[in-house]
């Protein structure tokens, strides 16, 4: 019996663009203008990998892009600091579109904080901007950790709605 | 619907708390879990408003807590 034709592997692999960029900007840095390359690197080895039959099925896409993903960017450090670079990098080119879809939502993100109650900012701010424990946070606030979970998720909430709209 | 058993670990993955192998599984997770990895996307892009100065940090549970203690003092008299 023939085999079901499932997705081109270009467009299989595609679709985990978001995923890998998410992945590699978070362990480069966002600021960092090579994540970009990195990301159409791995894309290209992974369409590459499978055009010539070396990625079999045996696990899921998914998967097999992690590992491929995970081992590009311990290269890329490993270069980096082998390869110290003096000459100052370029600046990104984000796209224009996104980048005001982005500052939009930020701007929502904004209006929602600011319209907070104090009791909700406090928790934010502690947990968020200062990094502090559920635990800790409780403990400054002087109120149990379920309810500052509670706080933290009740904000998150209407800032999610917010964006939505 | 059931959330993910890893949903729990977006907020400590975002904000770099996780241990090393917690954060390699969160990692491989997300790539096979796209309600993981949109709930992960959502949360960075609004936690990084979070942090950015002026946004919380400009009201304060420090200031808070000194209005409180302004008042006390006003209500007591007392200064030092």
């Amino acid at each position: 019996m023939p085999k079901a034709k499932g997705p081109a592997p270009e467009d299989a692999v595609l679709q985990y663009r978001p995923v890998i960029s998410f992945r590699v900007r978070k362990a480069l840095g966002s600021s960092n203008p090579d994540w970009e390359d990195v990301v159409n690197e791995i894309l290209t080895q992974a369409v590459a990998k499978i055009q010539s039959g070396e990625f079999r099925g045996d696990s899921s896409v998914g998967t097999f892009l992690y590992t491929i993903t995970s081992r590009r960017i311990i290269d890329y450090i490993r270069q980096k600091t082998r390869v110290l670079k003096h000459a100052p990098e370029p600046p990104p080119f984000p796209d224009p579109h996104v980048e005001m879809e982005k500052r939009e939502r930020a701007r929502q993100v904004e209006e929602v904080v600011n319209g907070l109650k104090p009791k909700f900012r406090d928790v934010l701010y502690l947990y968020y901007y200062k990094e502090l424990s559920r635990e800790e946070v409780a403990r400054t606030l002087g109120i149990s950790p379920r309810r500052v979970s509670e706080r933290v998720n009740y904000a998150l909430k209407l800032i999610q709605k917010a964006i939505r709209k | 619907m059931k959330a993910c058993k890893y949903e729990r670990l977006i907020d400590g993955y975002l904000l770099d708390k996780l241990k090393p192998e917690d954060q390699a599984e969160f990692e491989e997770h997300y790539f096979i879990c796209p309600a993981c990895f949109a709930k992960l996307d959502q949360k960075s892009e609004i936690v990084r408003v979070l942090k950015k100065e002026g946004v919380l940090d400009t009201y304060t549970v420090a200031h808070a807590h000194g209005h409180k203690r302004a008042l006390w003092r006003r209500l007591f008299g007392r200064r030092r």
